[in-house]
């Protein structure tokens, strides 16, 4: 039996997942941006996390 | 220190952080730029929270308006690769390549010393932002050469020629944050930045093929440099600093692109190169390009157009004020740094790449499923550059709102005698943490200017400095490094450009600051 090599996940889709964690940064940017105007704390800190979140991802595919 | 936790050298060392993890990740671990600029980012909130007072607000803040910043870069990145893959797509950097080794006889340094050093500096000129290694990196592409080389060489290749560029935007901030005679400014500045464009010459010639290429190409570089650095400052001390750059690079594409060549010819050198058997001509290969070139000088060189067309349309969100628990204060802003849309040199780029198609279109060049194989390069090319740059331009942005840069800034400012030597490294620590000379200006002419004042040197060799630091450190910049690997194709392998980029950047600033050291306290003691 030949066993395929298969590329890691990581690689496989890295643009995609690049993609994914730019555009979830920029659908935060309302989010956060409402937070700092209202000086809205929990809604700013909710920002936070997803910036925060959407870097972790970029730091996996990249 | 104002808003500033007391300056203590193991802060100061744990305020660097951030931007030594960038490096040694990139230039020693390998790690691509976006890996890199996460950790950086990352760190970056860590200690701004833990040792600079940076709250939730604050931290929000710098975060977002990092994040908007990147939409100027990023505009200019994407377009510049479609305007390479529109030309790439239509067979017209091979007919670029072989017109190139044609004209300069196979000669490589040549072309890479006009397309590389010459035209970069002429480019940005009129119109910076980036957009000089967006057009001259691919061109280096095409003409075959390594990727990671041409984009390390457009990033040197244009430093030179930043601060009198873009119509003299960086050297302007410097005339307006001060009260400091103008002409005098430039004089300095002007015999800094001469010395950087010769250096960058040599550093090109010597990444290209080490202390050998250097020996045997000294000539060239020199026929080329010496009338590049003298109309520099000619022209910036006795016409206008603020086309000084376009002037010097114009005169270095002269020279290169007709003088030198001639003066192989003479001598015999390189042999001629028979014409290759293309489908169109030079001309039309290069068209996208020459239409970028006109619509840049059209907008940017008549005035009252370019005041019309960048009042038309402003995009930019207002700010409201922030302060860490330190005091560090960012005041309100109307508009954080709007986008004046028509002007912007991504829509110039977008511009040109949009008639480029029509043209090979109308021509009968246009390939079958053009502008899907369009979109899936664009794709896989760009965003490994883009998530670089975002994640290093929010750190950037971070770091200076929480008064972090502005602390490594003062720790370098306490050196004393020596700070001459370190006052050209505080306008690269701006340049590298905002890509941009006239950022690193705005953030650090206050600083020097008041340094010089309380170590009693002159004003304007230390503002010479701090502009001719941030020109240099454009070639350092991530922002610029990712631009450059974007725009070849490479997104990801930041760290191989800025390896190179950054030994030839310490060579330029340590070269200057010696300059400036021996004319404040050897050759002109006491200078104003």
């Amino acid at each position: 039996m030949v066993e395929v090599q298969r590329e890691p996940f990581r690689k496989r889709y890295k643009s995609e997942g690049q993609l994914a964690a730019f555009i979830l940064m920029w659908l935060d940017f309302p989010l956060l941006y409402s937070g700092i105007t209202s000086n809205n704390t929990l809604v700013m800190g909710a920002g936070f996390l997803i910036l925060v979140g959407a870097g972790i991802i970029t730091y996996y595919f990249s | 220190m104002r808003g500033l936790p007391e300056l203590q050298l193991w802060l100061w060392v744990v305020s660097l952080l951030p931007i030594m993890v960038v490096l040694i990740l990139m230039m020693i671990f390998r790690k691509s730029g976006g890996r890199a600029g996460v950790v950086g980012w990352l760190s970056t909130l860590v200690i701004a929270y833990l040792w600079f007072g940076g709250d939730l607000h604050v931290l929000s803040s710098g975060m977002l308006k990092g994040l908007w910043a990147t939409v100027w870069v990023l505009y200019i990145i994407w377009g510049a690769m479609t305007v390479y893959n529109v030309v790439d797509l239509v067979g017209g950097f091979k007919v670029i390549s072989n017109t190139f080794t044609r004209l300069t006889r196979g000669n490589k340094i040549l072309q890479l010393l006009v397309m590389g050093w010459a035209f970069p500096g002429f480019v940005q000129g009129v119109c910076g932002y980036g957009v000089p290694v967006a057009t001259a990196a691919p061109i280096l592409v095409g003409l075959g050469y390594n990727p990671i080389f041409a984009a390390a060489t457009a990033l040197i290749g244009h430093s030179w020629a930043v601060t009198f560029g873009s119509l003299g935007s960086s050297y302007s901030i410097l005339v307006r944050l001060t009260t400091l005679d103008p002409g005098r400014l430039a004089f300095f500045a002007s015999i800094f930045l001469g010395l950087a464009c010769i250096l960058c010459g040599y550093s090109i010639v010597h990444m290209y093929g080490g202390f050998r290429s250097v020996r045997e190409y000294s000539t060239t570089v020199l026929a080329m440099a010496l009338p590049m650095a003298v109309t520099l400052f000619l022209v910036a001390n006795f016409v206008t600093p603020y086309v000084a750059s376009m002037v010097a690079g114009a005169a270095g594409l002269v020279v290169g692109g007709f003088v030198v060549p001639r003066l192989y010819r003479s001598q015999g050198v390189g042999a001629e190169v028979a014409a290759g058997s293309e489908d169109y001509s030079f001309h039309v290969a290069f068209t996208a390009y020459y239409i970028l070139i006109v619509i840049v000088f059209t907008v940017y060189l008549i005035s009252p157009l370019k005041k019309v067309l960048q009042n038309a349309w402003q995009i930019g969100f207002p700010f409201p004020e922030t302060r860490t628990l330190f005091g560090f204060t960012n005041p309100a802003v109307e508009k954080y740094q709007s986008i004046p849309f028509f002007t912007a040199p991504g829509t110039l780029i977008f511009t040109s790449a949009l008639l480029g198609y029509l043209y090979y279109r109308a021509k009968g060049l246009w390939p079958e499923k053009g502008g899907r194989m369009l979109v899936g390069r664009f794709i896989k090319q760009v965003m490994g550059a883009t998530m670089t740059v975002v994640t290093m331009t929010m750190m950037g942005v971070v770091m200076m709102e929480t008064g972090m840069t502005r602390y490594i800034a003062e720790g370098l400012a306490a050196t004393g005698a020596l700070y001459p030597l370190f006052s050209p490294w505080i306008g690269v620590l701006g340049a590298f943490m905002t890509g941009s000379n006239t950022n690193s200006n705005v953030l650090f002419t206050g600083l020097q200017w008041d340094v010089a004042k309380l170590l009693l040197l002159s004003p304007y060799v230390i503002l010479g400095l701090q502009t001719t630091g941030g020109a240099i450190g454009n070639m350092f910049a991530p922002m610029n490094v990712a631009l450059g690997t974007g725009v070849t194709g490479q997104g990801g392998r930041e760290g191989e450009v800025l390896r190179r980029t950054a030994l030839y950047n310490a060579f330029q600033i340590v070269a200057v600051g010696i300059l400036a050291w021996l004319i404040l306290y050897v050759f002109f003691p006491g200078l104003d």
